[in-house]
């Protein structure tokens, strides 16, 4: 997944911006691999019980040292609906409550672009509030 | 000159054949009792089944990942009041609503999964 290979970045971001900016990591349903011969289909058996999957995901974050909150969306995925977000999306909420940012799927190219990012917290940020 | 079954040898043809009736009543109430047991069985298990059809088997091929029903977007239209959600924090449980950082602060939403 994109965000799983720029978590660095993101690690980096909260660290400089985490006292001015609330990040929220939703935990959304799993997409495929690319193809059947690149690995398992998933690491959580979709019939398996809620719990059980909030218990593997919660190990994995504790084991990779997750720096943010992680909220999950399952059962109806509502939220997953409403943002468009399967199986990625990152999005930037200003503090008016207003969408200020789109940053899409993210599975075009690199993945997220970072500066654009943090070029967009930055704007979203009262101007010395940083200081 | 008469025979009963006490007179005749033990274990002899004759003396077998003097028990033949009582083998055959035993018999007959041993297949009656077979009977009577598959037939209770196969009653129940009409029960069982009449208004529980069977599950289907279970499948080993995982299920189909598709985008959800609903979606009516493909993208957030920039400008517009974000969607409220309160989703449970995994590592409390406790509920976080989106709404609550409306305000104060801005917020990085990033949706995904391990796969």
């Amino acid at each position: 997944m994109v965000f799983c290979g720029q978590l660095d970045r993101f690690q980096d971001l909260h660290r400089r911006y985490g006292d001015h900016v609330a990040f929220l990591f939703v935990y959304i349903a799993e997409a495929p691999h690319p193809t059947p011969e690149s690995g398992p289909f998933s690491k959580f058996d979709p019939r398996a019980p809620l719990f059980e999957k909030q218990t593997a995901v919660r190990a994995i974050l504790e084991e990779v040292g997750f720096p943010f909150p992680c909220l999950f969306d399952g059962g109806e995925r509502q939220v997953e609906k409403a943002y468009a977000a399967w199986p990625e999306r990152l999005v930037i909420v200003g503090k008016d409550g207003n969408v200020q940012f789109d940053g899409g799927r993210g599975l075009e190219g690199e993945g997220w672009g970072m500066d654009e990012i943090e070029k967009q917290l930055l704007a979203s940020l009262a101007p010395g509030s940083l200081h | 000159m008469s025979y009963s079954a006490h007179s005749l040898r033990r274990g002899s043809l004759a003396w077998w054949f003097t028990r033949l009736p009582a083998a055959v009543v035993l018999a007959g109430c041993l297949g009656a009792a077979i009977a009577g047991a598959v037939l209770v069985e196969g009653f129940l298990n009409y029960r069982r089944t009449a208004h529980h059809p069977p599950s289907p088997p279970v499948t080993t091929k995982p299920a189909t990942y598709m985008p959800t029903e609903g979606w009516s977007v493909d993208k957030v239209s920039v400008g517009t009041q974000a969607a409220d959600f309160c989703l449970p924090r995994l590592s409390d449980g406790q509920a976080v609503r989106l709404s609550d950082h409306r305000g104060h602060r801005p917020v990085v939403l990033v949706f995904s999964s391990f796969t």
